[in-house]
């Protein structure tokens, strides 16, 4: 069944043929196959996969995108980003780390964060001399991790699974977040070095405050979606509509680079893009249900304990799976059906809980983004039109990265376990 | 393995076919709900001597209450326990349980459930090819909040997240409060950012989802009341041979009472944790909470039709003459 | 059968384009009522999940004609090189058999879900409006797919 389930998807994905179909058919294949269970249960998953308020940041944000796009706002802080840090080495890739992962720490939803960081940033990079595959691969990757940073839906979710204290999770968040941005940067920097990416000239003072002074409505975007959510005026999902609607007034009526029909054009583009990710995420959802309903993952778990008895080979096949369950489920679906699989095991070895939360929050990251059907390589090739066939060895380094990262994180427990201790 | 087919061969148990069911519902595993749910496998499978194979699915695992509901009539699973809040969609008269203030007390609450008002409300589910079997609970909701919430003059301008009902909007309205719909996976962030100053909801959930964190007052208010529903897949239960669907209605029924005393004492237990976190937890005078209730008592009126006029008088009537024993 | 597609295509662009404004500007007023006024949209929040569904069963049959489905590429590329398109036709025509599948089984919840009388709660609309997107959607991706196959059979007799 689960083998049948499996090869069906890999020939339809190899094939060609869209992702969803090949999530949403392969399914069907398995449960005809398998069972007598009902057929209508693709349709109901495939409506339940997006009717979640929690999914709405991500047509938001591509309308916010868009709008900051055709109407002018990116090209003014993408000028003032280049006057800022054009002038050092990795630069560029340095602020796209930082934006990413402050991006991805306040939405909360990383394919939202690639839409938003890769529709500004991805021109940019590739105009200053970057390959696209790295450039992708860097906005795959830095908006996944910066999940862990708080506020934190998947915390949130773990800490009500296993009754761990959200607010010390919040708090386990914060280094681990901090610890993956660092290692992004040192590699972005090395990249640079080695493949002589050009540097500019520093700009003076004067050039800084006139790339500012044009972009200071333009830059009215983050600090809204800041202050909105940390002023508690607005939920993150809400935060991207009222973002969208400032990028509009401001397009339309300050820098005027767009007109009611631009408007229309650029709203027609938002529903494609919305369309070419959510159906993903439809299509995703009967392919989880199925594995839920056949217990896939808690067969995999019970597999695992047989194995092994020391601590450092669990963690690291609880890592695996994890990993595996990632790359198909959202994290929020697998924290539920792991985290109670996990957290006697774990305990059993001396794992702390909250240690748990972040590596458990951290491999459901890193599976958003493993090939071949971590979902921001397709939302990333989306946004940027380059073939997922092409962002897939951009992102190995970075995958290759995250592991390492994922590894010191894991058998370093004070890495998330200082904050929490300390602000007791 | 293949959770979902039904083995048609004699394998495994005494002769009899093994029939395998998918219960599913909404709590996390730590609740009394999930024991109970575990207890309900256990039993059922020891009394069938192991015709009845059960896997129960917490946490939503199969979908949403309304998903599961469309579950079990489009037959992708056969058990379920749900929140009445969350399916009167299907069944409008289920938002009785809704009204502020209905209940006097726990224990008029489940002679009331356990009643004909109760077997007339589960019998309205047959309409949906849905048989009702009894009514579970999460016990009465409370508010949670910053600021002590005693009279209606306290609830003033407050902004309350409330479920996705009229009633429940209408019930804050009435308080003086401004309701919000805010998702509930967003709440725990709304509340420590201070988009909604508060809201309401079971000891179980406020617990459970770590609502006192970043709340600083409980109000014990008892002002509403969370009942849920286990349900079968009427067409499936037909298709059973009759001795296993007596075991599987009476195990059910039976595990209502094991599971209100489990919840009951689970409570007091939450109380202490939330207590220990630095909440204050306030205790509402009669007076306050009689003057609470007279202030949202026309939302009954209001929305007596939405529920249904006849069963409203005769829970009026039912609860009038337990109040006097 | 072209020019009839040209205003079909019309009609779904601009259905989730206008849509997609709808939604924004009701969940903004949302926030502005919520925080200035101290009221709010008590639909404002199912509005937007029911829209959202809508757009992307619609949008999903405007993915396939504007090529945007997103698909792992690297066997179609190598053989478009090769100036093949007999693996084109099988892909589309594995495609439009999911579609017909999908439409198939949509319309049964849809006709199950308008049996049931379901109610949403805040709104108050029967379930089957949100549902119907999906029969809609299976239908417009069906057409698309058909399309798609027509146009590659009138490729490979041009070649
Ligand atoms: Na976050
Ligand atoms: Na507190």
């Amino acid at each position: 069944m689960v083998a049948i389930l499996f090869i069906a998807l890999f020939v339809l994905l190899l094939s060609g043929i869209p992702v969803f179909i090949a999530l949403a058919l392969s399914s069907i294949i398995a449960l005809f196959t398998f069972t007598t269970l009902p057929m209508e249960v693709v349709a109901q998953r495939m409506h339940a996969g997006i009717d979640k308020f929690s999914l709405m940041a991500i047509p938001f944000f591509i309308l916010a995108a868009n709008v900051m796009q055709g109407g002018g706002l990116s090209s003014r802080i993408l000028h003032l980003a280049n006057a800022m840090v054009g002038h050092l080495r990795g630069g560029l890739a340095m602020t796209v780390v930082i934006a990413s992962i402050f991006f991805g720490a306040i939405s909360g939803s990383s394919p939202a964060t690639v839409i938003a960081i890769g529709a500004l940033m991805l021109p940019a990079l590739q105009k200053g001399g970057y390959s696209s595959g790295f450039s992708n691969g860097l906005i795959a990757s830095s908006s996944a991790v910066a999940v862990i940073i708080p506020p934190s839906i998947g915390l949130i979710v773990y800490g009500s699974v296993t009754g761990v204290s959200v607010g010390d999770l919040f708090m386990a968040g914060f280094l681990p977040g901090i610890v993956y941005g660092a290692a992004f940067m040192i590699y972005s920097y090395y990249i640079a070095r080695k493949h002589h990416i050009p540097i500019k000239q520093r700009a003076n003072k004067k050039e800084l405050w006139s790339a500012f002074r044009s972009s200071i409505w333009a830059l009215g975007i983050p600090f809204i979606i800041v202050a909105g959510i940390y002023g508690g005026v607005f939920t993150p999902t809400e935060s991207a509509a009222v973002a969208s609607v400032y990028a509009i007034f401001i397009a339309l009526f300050i820098y005027k680079d767009l007109d009611l029909k631009g408007l229309i054009r650029t709203s027609i583009e938002t529903g494609i893009g919305t369309a070419q990710i959510m159906i993903l995420l439809s299509a995703a959802s009967i392919f989880a249900w199925v594995l839920t309903k056949f217990q896939v993952p808690q067969g995999l778990a019970e597999m695992m304990v047989s194995i092994s008895d020391s601590k450092i080979a669990i963690l690291l096949m609880m890592n695996i799976i994890m990993l595996l369950a990632g790359m198909f489920i959202d994290s929020a679906s697998f924290t539920i059906i792991l985290a109670p699989l996990f957290l006697p095991i774990a305990t059993m070895y001396g794992v702390d809980p909250v240690h748990l939360g972040i590596i458990m929050i951290l491999n459901g990251a890193i599976g958003m983004y493993t090939p071949p059907f971590g979902l921001n390589l397709f939302v990333a090739s989306g946004v940027s039109k380059v073939p997922v066939s092409k962002i897939i060895p951009g992102v190995i380094p970075f995958l290759f990265i995250s592991l390492i990262t994922l590894m010191i994180i894991t058998y370093i427990e004070e890495i998330s376990l200082f904050l929490p201790a300390i602000l007791k | 393995g293949c959770g979902a087919r039904q083995s048609t061969e004699g394998d495994g148990a005494a002769g009899g076919e093994v029939y395998e069911i998918s219960y599913g519902h909404g709590f996390m595993p730590e609740t009394p709900h999930h024991q109970a749910a575990l207890k309900f496998k256990e039993t059922v499978e020891e009394k069938s001597d192991g015709r009845l194979q059960v896997t129960v699915y917490p946490s939503d695992q199969l979908g949403s209450a309304r998903e599961q509901f469309e579950g079990l009539q489009i037959g992708t699973q056969e058990i379920a326990l749900l929140p009445t809040a969350r399916i009167s969609g299907f069944i409008p008269e289920l938002q009785i349980f809704d009204l502020p203030f209905l209940f006097p007390d726990r224990e008029i609450g489940y002679q009331l459930m356990d009643g004909e008002l109760g077997n007339e409300l589960l019998g309205l589910l047959s309409a949906q090819q849905i048989k009702g079997v009894a009514f579970y609970e999460d016990g009465f909701k409370h508010f949670t909040s910053n600021t002590e919430l005693r009279t209606p003059e306290d609830f003033k301008g407050l902004k309350f997240r409330a479920m996705e009902s009229e009633i429940i909007m209408e019930q804050f309205r009435k308080l003086g409060a401004n309701p919000t719909t805010i998702d509930f996976g967003e709440l725990y962030n709304s509340l420590q950012q201070g988009v909604v100053d508060g809201q309401e909801n079971p000891l179980v959930t406020i617990k459970n989802m770590k609502f006192y964190e970043v709340q600083d007052v409980l109000t014990l208010s008892e002002h509403g009341y969370l009942a849920h529903v286990l349900m079968f897949s009427e067409q499936w239960l037909q298709s059973l041979p009759e001795d296993l669907q007596e075991i599987l209605v009476e195990t059910g029924k039976e595990l209502a009472s094991w599971q209100r005393a489990e919840i009951q004492k689970e409570e007091t237990e939450y109380l202490e944790e939330i207590k220990a976190s630095g909440t204050k937890v306030i205790e509402l005078t009669e007076e306050e909470r009689n003057e609470l209730r007279d202030v949202t008592r026309s939302v009954h009126e209001e929305y007596s039709s939405n529920v249904n006029e006849d069963l409203l008088k005769k829970a009026y009537e039912d609860i009038d003459l337990l109040e006097k024993e | 059968m072209k020019p009839h597609l040209h205003v079909l295509n019309k009609i779904e662009e601009y259905f989730i384009g206008i849509g997609i404004l709808i939604i924004t500007l009701i969940l903004f007023l949302n926030v502005v009522l919520r925080y200035v006024f101290n009221s709010s949209i008590e639909w404002a929040e199912e509005f937007t999940r029911y829209g959202v569904v809508w757009i992307t069963f619609v949008g999903s049959s405007v993915c396939i004609y504007k090529g945007a489905h997103l698909g792992i590429d690297s066997l179609t590329t190598y053989l478009e090189k090769k100036g093949y398109t007999f693996h084109t036709i099988i892909i589309h025509a594995v495609a439009l058999i999911f579609s017909l599948l999908f439409l198939f089984f949509s319309f049964n919840i849809t006709m199950q879900v308008y049996e049931s009388g379901q109610i949403s709660p805040n709104l108050g609309i029967p379930m089957v409006y949100v549902y119907a997107a999906m029969p809609v959607g299976g239908a417009l991706m069906s057409i698309r797919f058909i399309q798609q196959l027509l146009e590659g059979f009138s490729k490979r007799k041009e070649a």
